[in-house]
């Protein structure tokens, strides 16, 4: 973290102007506290990704620790299932992929981005709306709560592999989770390895699919 | 519990779970322990997703996209996926409530009833019912039995009558009956799409992603967008032609007189399926192929641009396209086309261009009408909810047809009335001056979607107005008595959806508090009537109207909410019902063919199997076993001669208010993603708040800048009949043509029905929500 607070002032030369910059440095002071919002999170992450080239993967995964907290594990999404709504302002259709998509070369090189982890749609606003006032007051109260994160999946031992928790349908790239990019707390050890089903078996009750 | 403890609380439980399992080895842990997935359509618009819906411990808490579903292969929009979220609000109506001097206090069941039942014996045929194509199957069919049949009433409309009239009256006119011949099957095949004035993207999210996600496995589908704003459907066009408001009257003759001109129409299938009409009103009469070829004559490509601002390069475009036979062409079109004060007529010119271009009834082919609700087809339309339907495609002008539904509710000859009732507009104005008493609303929220609201609101309140709801709306603002209802799977239900196809679903979750289906709290009231003497509620046997028996054969006293909370009543209305579907061959399955499939699109017909099969595409040989063999396709409610449909001769003509010096502008309204019409239910889920807290008004920048207004700037909307303020978006989401502004009507906040014109068309009597004059500035 200190080597990035050097870098990314001269790395940042003229698209940012110094308030962006300190905005930044504000940002990963907070990130550090775990403090910045999801949304400040973001904000700094688009800021940077004008200088293509720079050099800050490890400002990433700073913020992505504290973005993936904020956006991707319950706060803002209604419920497991549910689409999580996207932190950025009203984007144009085919903006998202130029970060989300599967294997681009951002996805890789700044590993903060999530790729997504279902198959390619086009019309990724249709179910990831806009959440342009998060803090905006309700319309009115809910008595909603939803399925929540489940827990671990069950194995037979230390050593075996664990069973998947949930529902798999539209989440078939495990590693948009699981992977390097992840959650902190639910990534894997072994990232390299990319046929995750064929060791962690899915839950049959997860499966609706099947006979039940 | 705050939030932050919520998480540290969810991350102990995952900590605390991880330490268990590793010290119970070899227990397996059931993730979903007493979470049950079951079917059922989403309930918010036409398309008719399918959902799998997750319930625990009786609350739904998840839902999903139902990949066994034809209709969306699992994908759902951002309301779809909220749809469980929006029925827990905290502020459901949970108990009957009567407003007594000006405050509504809660009384019991009985008593709201009787209050009912007691209003209707006294003033039967002044009394009416304001429905919805958000109704069920089963609930639509015992409300218009209980007013048609029960009163001898056809004061009953749905607001179905705002969304989907024209496009009714549109088929009627062009090839005698209701309800498209196409179906999604289509959506995968066709190369070329025409919107016509369609905003897909935020309106029909699902149908649109099946048609542009092609565009990712290297499909080639070339899209033109005739709109008067650019959108986010826009975006995936190829093309942008933008119109002068009612211009698409004139573009659609002018694409019509270039076919003829250039000689390239489809000589061989308009000789076989077409005849020509001319005229302005439902009837015309008959006219040859020279004289439509003379009258078509006026729409020069310059005449077109004069009136509808398209330049001869974009006509000729589009129309070169129907020239070429090795396309196959896809026209959709909802509000844009329907809400007009020339409603029928454009959805008949749009039926012209594909007629004479041969692109109609083979896959990819067609032009499809999109329904707004999930059961505008299914309720208002097949089951006849409307003031002058009956069952099946009757009407209750035609003494046969009443006789028909009267021999099968078992009624007296001359118990159904042969004068229609008041359409939606006129319903309103009616109940405004007194000439109307009453009025029982279900499943839909008047007080915000009647055009011109200053005409309505005032004078409802003096009325006996009945609002089953399930949540505190501008309608209930306005009620006698409200009634709390169940919403979705708090009860049983079918649903008939844009392609014809009929879905059903069980009840999974208690509705909460009091809150009863809308079947109950009709039946109720019928019983409540047949109990008073009511002669109505009494068939030829001298039973109750409503009787329905058990496998004993023993009376089911469904009138009783613990016997109906037994009792799939839904299941044994839809029996009596279907027999009614088959005279216009609109046939339905049985029951329980639709609770073992993902729906069926009508007709569904009987195989020497046994099996029920379904038909994808109407009026095309080998799809339709109605056909008539070796005629390809066959129009056989043809309304001049059986097989064939026809071509109209249907001029441009200019809408009744049109931007002066005074009001220079045009006021366009409508939905957006996030929100399901009025927003009762979506303003509710906080994600789908967030995203849309409020209404705007969308300006053209230039129109902004020569006013000096900007984004976030309060602007006052004015109109002949009312104003508004809103705040300005400017180069947001959607940008409008210059000269015109548009504003959602989903917030009950700003009402912009208040500005909006109450003029309709002629034929279908559904008003024009898209286009009057207004004058806006900053304040």
């Amino acid at each position: 973290m200190l080597v990035l607070s050097e870098k990314v002032p001269y790395r940042i030369p003229v698209l940012l102007s110094c308030l962006a910059a300190l905005s930044l440095l504000a940002v990963i002071g907070k990130a550090k506290e775990g403090k910045a919002s999801a949304h400040e999170a973001i904000l700094v992450s688009e800021i940077a990704a004008v200088e293509e080239g720079t050099d800050v993967p490890a400002l990433f995964e700073a913020i992505n620790r504290v973005a993936v907290v904020g956006t991707e594990i319950t706060k803002d999404r209604s419920f497991l299932y549910a689409p999580p709504p996207n932190p950025h302002n009203d984007k144009k259709q085919g903006e998202c992929m130029g970060c989300h998509a599967p294997e681009t070369d951002l996805a890789k090189k700044w590993k903060s981005i999530r790729p997504i982890p279902h198959k390619v749609y086009s019309q990724c606003l249709q179910c990831h709306v806009s959440q342009v006032r998060p803090e905006s007051e309700l319309f009115v109260e809910s008595d909603w709560f939803g399925l929540d994160f489940p827990g671990a999946g069950s194995r037979d031992n230390d050593y075996s592999p664990p069973t998947v928790p949930h529902k798999i349908f539209m989440r078939e790239n495990c590693l948009s989770c699981h992977g390097d990019t992840g959650y902190y707390k639910i990534r894997t050890s072994h990232p390299e390895r990319s046929q995750c089903l064929q060791c962690h078996a899915p839950e049959a009750s997860v499966d609706y699919t099947r006979p039940q | 519990m705050e939030r932050r403890d919520f998480l540290l609380t969810s991350a102990l439980a995952v900590a605390a779970s991880i330490v268990q399992t590793s010290a119970a080895k070899g227990a397996l842990a059931d993730p979903e322990d007493g979470l049950t997935w079951q079917k059922a359509p989403c309930r918010f618009c036409g398309t008719g997703c399918g959902v799998m819906v997750g319930v625990k411990d009786g609350r739904v808490v998840a839902v999903q996209g139902d990949r066994e579903n034809p209709v969306n292969q699992g994908l759902l929009c951002a309301k779809g996926y909220h749809a469980g979220a929006a029925m827990y609000g905290r502020d459901r109506l949970r108990y009957p409530l009567i407003k007594r001097n000006g405050r509504f206090e809660r009384i019991s069941w009985e008593e709201a009833v009787d209050t009912i039942a007691h209003f209707v014996k006294d003033n039967d045929k002044d009394f009416a019912i304001y429905g919805s194509g958000q109704w069920t199957i089963p609930e639509g069919y015992t409300a218009m039995k209980f007013l048609k049949g029960g009163c001898g009433s056809n004061e009953i409309d749905p607001n179905a009558r705002l969304c989907m009239a024209s496009a009714v009256t549109g088929m009627l006119t062009t090839y005698g009956v209701d309800e498209p011949s196409g179906c999604y099957d289509d959506f995968d095949v066709t190369d070329t799409v025409v919107l016509w004035g369609n905003n897909m993207a935020e309106m029909h999210p699902i149908l649109w992603s099946r048609i542009v996600d092609r565009r990712l496995k290297g499909e080639k589908i070339e899209i033109f967008d005739l709109s008067v704003r650019r959108t986010r459907t826009t975006e995936n066009c190829d093309h942008y032609i933008e119109f002068i408001p009612q211009g698409d009257l004139a573009i659609a003759n002018g694409i019509c007189h270039l076919l003829i001109e250039w000689e390239k129409y489809d000589k061989d299938w308009v000789k076989k399926h077409c005849l020509f009409r001319q005229g302005e009103d439902k009837v015309g009469k008959p006219m040859t192929f020279e004289q439509y070829r003379e009258w078509l004559k006026t729409y020069t490509p310059e005449y077109v641009e004069k009136v509808a601002g398209v330049s001869r390069k974009k006509l000729e475009l589009l129309a070169s396209r129907f020239a070429d036979p090795t396309k196959k062409i896809l026209s959709f079109w909802c509000m844009g086309m329907n809400q007009h004060t020339r409603g029928t007529w454009i959805n008949n010119l749009v039926y012209n261009v594909h007629f004479l271009s041969g692109q109609f009834g083979a896959p990819g082919k067609t032009a499809f009408s999109l329904t707004g609700q999930p059961s505008a087809c299914g309720t208002c339309r097949e089951v006849g909810t409307l003031s002058h339907a009956l069952p099946g495609g009757r009407v209750v002008m035609k003494e046969e047809h009443r006789n028909q539904v009267e021999d099968a509710w078992k009624l007296p000859r001359g118990r159904i009335n042969p004068k229609p009732g008041h359409h939606a507009v006129a319903m309103f104005q009616a109940l405004d001056e007194d000439r109307l008493k009453g009025v029982w609303v279900q499943v839909t929220n008047p007080g915000q979607t009647m055009p011109n609201l200053n005409e309505i609101s005032h004078k409802l309140k003096e009325r006996f107005v009945v609002v089953s709801d399930i949540y505190p709306t501008a309608t209930t603002k306005l009620a006698t008595l409200v009634l709390p209802s169940a919403m979705w799977v708090e009860k049983n239900g079918v649903f008939g959806n844009s392609e014809r196809r009929t879905q059903q679903w069980f009840k999974m979750v208690e509705a909460p508090g009091e809150a009863r289906d809308d079947v109950w709290q009709m039946l109720a009231v019928a019983h409540r009537l047949y109990e008073l003497g009511y002669p109505g509620m009494t068939n030829v046997d001298g039973e109750f109207l409503f009787t329905f028996r058990d496998e004993k054969g023993e009376i089911i006293e469904s009138w009783k909410w613990e016997v109906f909370k037994k009792h799939n009543i839904d299941k044994l209305l839809f029996e009596e019902y279907r027999p009614l579907t088959t005279l216009k061959q609109k046939d339905l399955a049985p029951y329980d063919e639709y609770v073992k499939s993902r729906g069926m699109r009508w007709p569904v017909v009987e195989q020497p199997s046994g099996v029920w099969k379904e038909t994808p595409r109407r009026f095309v040989e080998g799809e339709d076993p109605y056909v008539k063999p070796g005629s390809e396709v066959d129009f056989y409610w043809g309304p001049d001669e059986k097989g064939k449909a026809r071509i109209w001769a249907r001029p441009y003509m200019p809408p009744p208010e049109v931007p002066d010096e005074e009001y220079p502008l045009w006021l366009c309204t409508g939905r957006v993603l996030e929100h399901w019409h009025t927003g009762t239910m979506t303003r509710r889920v906080k994600q789908l708040n967030s995203a849309m807290p409020k209404a705007y008004v969308e300006i053209n920048p230039k129109d902004a800048d020569r006013m000096g207004i900007s984004t976030g700037d309060k602007v006052k909307v004015t109109s002949r009949r009312g104003e508004l303020v809103l705040d300005a978006w400017i180069n947001g989401r959607s940008v409008p043509m210059e000269g015109l502004i548009f504003v959602p009507f989903f917030d009950e906040n700003l009402l912009i029905n208040k500005v909006t014109l109450h003029e309709y068309c002629a034929i279908s009597k559904e008003p024009d929500y898209k286009k009057c004059a207004v004058k806006i500035e900053k304040v």
